[in-house]
C-alpha cells in the first residue's frame, strides 16, 4: 500500500482495474434496491454474463426460479443491510441456464449511515461441495457400520483420552458417550491395567513391541456400576507420531463365560449322577455283603444265649470263642459300612427344600439333550400348587434322569413320540410326579418285578436304574409305581414330601 | 465405497443433466462431479437446447416429464442438430411402453426413480469404456440404425 500511497487517484484506479479484471469470482455492485450497477471481469466472467445484458436489471437474474418465487433476492439484501458480511450458500444461474453451487457474500455499502448499495461476491464451491458430499456419504457409511456391529468400539488418542465411544460401547459399559469423551480410557478397566494403561501407551509410542495392537487378547472391563466382565479386545492404530489414534474393538465375553460355566456345572452334575448310579450298584452288592456278617453275629449271639440259659458242663472257652467270633463279624460289618461311607463321602446326601420345577428343569436339561432331534416332543404340565419338595436334589434328579432317558429310549421306534412330564399336589402331604411315554409299554412278565435289581426289558440294560430309583424315592419317604394305560405307553409315578404341606395345615 | 475420479487428470467426460426437480438435479450434479465427470445442470430443457456448449456433451441425463419440453422431444431436437452422444432418460413413471418409445428415440437407458444413483453411474461408466475402446459403432450406444429421430 505504501508504494501507491502517493496519490488517492492512483489507488481508486487500481481498485477499478481489480474489479474489471478479476474474473475468477463473480462480483456485482447493486443499488439499494438490488438493481445491477456493475459486473466484474467483463468478457471472461465465470458465469458468462456480460454487462450489457445485466446492468439496469434486478439481481434476481442470478437466482433460481424457486428462490425468486420465495422472494429471496429481496430478503438477502434486507438481511445484508441488517447484518455485517452476510453469507450463504446458493445455487446460482449462469448465462447458459446451468447452475453452480456458490458461496455468496453480500456487503451493504454505507456512507455516513446512508445505504448506497451492495457489493456481492459469489465463489463457485461445486467442487468442494462434491468432495464434502462424498465424505459425508463415507462418514455416514462408517457411522452406520459402527452403529450396527455388535462389537463395541472405542477410539482413544495418544494420551489415552477417549475420542469416540460407539453405541454398542454405551450399552456394554453403561456410560453415555458424552460422559466419557475426554476421559482417560483407564476408567473402563479395573486394577492393575487401570494404573498401567498410560505406561502401555507410552511403551508403544516409544517403539516398544506391541502387546495388544494387531494381536487381540482377553482382558477385564469395568462397567459404570463397578462390576467387572471378561472381554476380548483388539486394537488398531492409525495416524502418525503425535497424531495417532487407537481404535479398540471389544467383544463381551460374559455371556460366553456364563454358558461355559453352566456347561461345566452340568458336566459336574452328570459325573456326580453317574457316580451315584455306580453307588447304587455298589449298594446292592454291599447290602449282600453286610448280610453275611450280620447273619453270623446273630448266629453266634443266639448260640451264646442258648448256652447261657443252660450253662452246666459247657466250658466258658466256647462262650468266649463264640463272642469273639461275633465281635470279629461286627468289625467286618463295620469295615463294610466304612467302605460304603468312604464311597459316598464325596456325594454327601442331605435333604433341602427345593423348587420342584427347577429340579425337573435341570434334570430335563441333562436327560433330554438331543431328544428333540430324535423327534421327541416334550409336554410339561406343572401343578402351580406343587411348589417345593424336601429332597436331596441330586438324588431326585437321578431318578428323573433315569425315568426320562428310559422314556426317550422306549419311544425310539414309535411313530408318536410324546413325553409328558406332570406334577400334582396331593391332599396327603405328597407331591406326585409322573413321566409318561408313548412307547410300546412293558412286557407283562416283567411288570411285577419291574423295580427289582437286575430286571430289564432293555437289551443292554443292567436292570439297576429302576431299582435305584425305588431306593432313592423310598429313602425320601415316597413311593414309586408304574401304570399301563389302555391307550398304550407307560406312566411312572413317584411321590415326594410336599415341603409346603405343613404350612397348609397351619393355615 | 466406490472410488472417486476427482483426482484424475485426464479429460473429464462432459455430462449434462436437466430435471425441473432442483433436489434431483443438484444432487446429481454434485455426485457426477465427485465421480470425475464435468457435470453441468440445466434448470430447464429449453435452456439446454439453447446452449451451444451442450453440443460438446458426451452424455445427457434428461428427466422425461418436464414442464417446457418432454425428454423425448428434447433428444429428437438434439439429434436433429447432429448430436451423437449417449442419452439417459430418468422418469418417475417407468413402464414398458415408455421404455420402448425412449429406446426408439435413441435413449440408451431408461432409469426409473427414485433409485437412480447406482444405475446412472453404471451406465455412464459403460458409455465411457465403450468410447475409450472405440468398438462402438454409435458413440455411447446412441442412435439405433432404424431410429427415425
Amino acid at each position: 500500500m505504501d508504494e501507491i500511497a502517493g496519490g488517492n487517484a492512483e489507488l481508486s484506479d487500481l481498485v477499478r482495474l481489480a474489479f474489471a479484471q478479476s474474473a475468477k469470482h463473480v462480483q456485482l455492485i447493486l443499488d439499494p434496491h438490488g438493481k445491477i450497477l456493475a459486473l466484474n471481469g467483463e468478457g471472461h466472467r465465470a458465469d458468462q454474463w456480460a454487462s450489457a445484458e445485466c446492468v439496469g436489471s434486478s439481481h434476481e437474474l442470478f437466482y433460481s426460479s424457486e428462490e425468486r418465487a420465495a422472494g429471496l433476492p429481496d430478503i438477502d439484501l434486507a438481511t445484508a443491510a441488517r447484518e455485517d458480511g452476510y453469507e450463504r450458500e446458493m445455487w446460482r444461474l449462469r448465462r447458459s441456464g446451468t447452475e453452480y453451487l456458490s458461496r455468496m457474500t453480500i456487503t451493504a455499502l454505507r456512507h455516513e449511515n446512508t445505504l448506497h448499495g451492495f457489493h456481492v461476491i459469489a465463489r463457485d464451491i461445486t467442487h468442494e461441495a462434491a468432495i464434502r458430499a462424498v465424505n459425508d456419504t463415507r462418514e455416514q457409511h462408517l457411522q452406520s457400520i459402527l452403529d450396527t456391529v455388535p462389537d463395541a468400539m472405542i477410539v482413544i488418542d495418544e494420551l489415552g483420552l477417549i475420542v469416540s465411544f460407539s453405541a454398542a460401547a454405551q450399552r456394554l459399559f453403561g456410560y453415555e458417550e458424552s460422559e466419557v469423551v475426554g476421559c482417560n480410557v483407564s476408567c473402563l478397566m479395573p486394577a492393575p491395567d487401570k494404573e498401567r494403561h498410560d505406561d502401555y501407551i507410552r511403551h508403544y509410542r516409544e517403539g516398544g513391541e506391541p502387546r495388544i495392537i494387531g494381536i487381540g487378547r482377553t482382558v477385564t472391563g469395568r462397567r459404570r456400576d463397578g462390576t467387572d466382565f471378561p472381554m476380548h479386545l483388539s486394537v488398531g492404530v492409525a495416524g502418525h507420531d503425535g497424531d495417532r489414534v487407537f481404535t479398540g474393538f471389544i467383544r463381551d465375553l460374559s455371556e460366553k463365560e456364563r454358558d461355559d460355566l453352566k456347561m461345566r456345572e452340568l458336566q459336574a452334575e452328570l459325573i456326580h449322577v453317574s457316580r451315584l448310579s455306580a453307588m447304587g450298584t455298589m449298594a446292592s452288592t454291599l447290602a449282600h455283603e453286610l448280610n453275611q456278617p450280620l447273619t453270623a453275629v446273630a448266629n453266634y449271639l443266639e448260640e451264646t444265649r442258648d448256652i447261657l440259659s443252660d450253662p452246666q458242663g459247657t466250658p466258658m472257652a466256647i462262650v468266649q470263642e463264640a463272642l469273639s467270633e461275633a465281635a470279629k463279624e461286627t468289625f467286618r460289618a463295620g469295615f463294610i459300612v466304612r467302605r460304603l461311607r468312604e464311597f459316598v463321602a464325596r456325594g454327601e446326601v442331605d435333604k433341602n427344600v427345593e423348587d420342584l420345577s427347577q429340579v425337573i428343569d435341570d434334570a430335563a436339561q441333562l436327560a433330554l439333550a438331543g431328544a428333540k432331534e430324535r423327534g421327541v416332543r416334550t409336554l410339561v404340565n406343572l401343578d402351580p400348587l406343587a411348589k417345593h419338595v424336601l429332597v436331596d436334589k441330586v438324588q431326585i434328579q437321578q431318578v428323573l434322569v433315569n425315568l426320562l432317558r428310559n422314556a426317550v429310549e422306549a419311544m425310539a421306534s414309535s411313530t408318536v413320540r410324546d413325553l409328558h412330564i406332570a406334577t400334582c399336589k396331593r391332599p396327603d402331604g405328597f407331591i406326585e410326579i409322573s413321566v409318561r411315554d408313548t412307547g410300546p409299554g412293558v412286557a407283562a412278565e416283567i411288570r411285577p418285578r419291574l423295580f427289582e435289581a437286575f430286571v430289564s426289558s432293555k437289551i443292554d440294560g443292567m436292570g439297576l436304574g429302576l431299582s435305584i430309583c425305588r431306593t432313592i424315592v423310598e429313602a425320601h419317604g415316597g413311593r414309586i409305581a408304574a401304570e399301563y394305560p389302555d391307550d398304550g405307553g407307560t406312566i411312572f409315578k413317584f411321590t415326594l414330601i410336599d415341603a409346603n404341606a405343613e404350612e397348609d395345615d397351619e393355615r | 465405497m466406490s472410488t472417486s475420479l476427482l483426482s484424475s487428470s485426464e479429460k473429464r467426460p462432459k455430462v449434462l443433466v436437466t430435471d425441473d426437480d432442483a433436489a434431483i438435479r443438484r444432487s446429481l450434479q454434485l455426485l457426477l462431479h465427485a465421480k470425475g465427470y464435468d457435470a453441468q445442470s440445466y434448470t430447464t430443457a429449453s435452456a439446454l437446447l439453447a446452449d451451444d456448449d451442450a453440443r460438446l456433451a458426451d452424455c445427457i441425463i434428461v428427466d422425461y416429464n418436464m414442464p417446457d419440453i418432454n425428454g423425448l422431444s428434447l433428444l429428437r431436437a438434439l439429434r436433429a442438430n447432429g448430436w451423437k452422444g449417449a442419452a439417459i432418460l430418468i422418469t418417475a413413471y417407468g413402464n414398458d411402453e415408455l421404455t420402448k418409445r425412449a429406446k426408439a428415440c435413441g435413449y440408451a437407458e431408461v432409469i426409473t426413480k427414485p433409485f437412480i444413483r447406482r444405475p446412472i453411474l453404471d451406465a455412464l461408466q459403460r458409455f465411457c469404456e465403450c468410447r475409450q475402446a472405440g468398438d462402438c459403432a454409435h458413440q455411447g450406444g446412441g442412435c439405433a440404425p432404424d431410429c427415425d429421430c
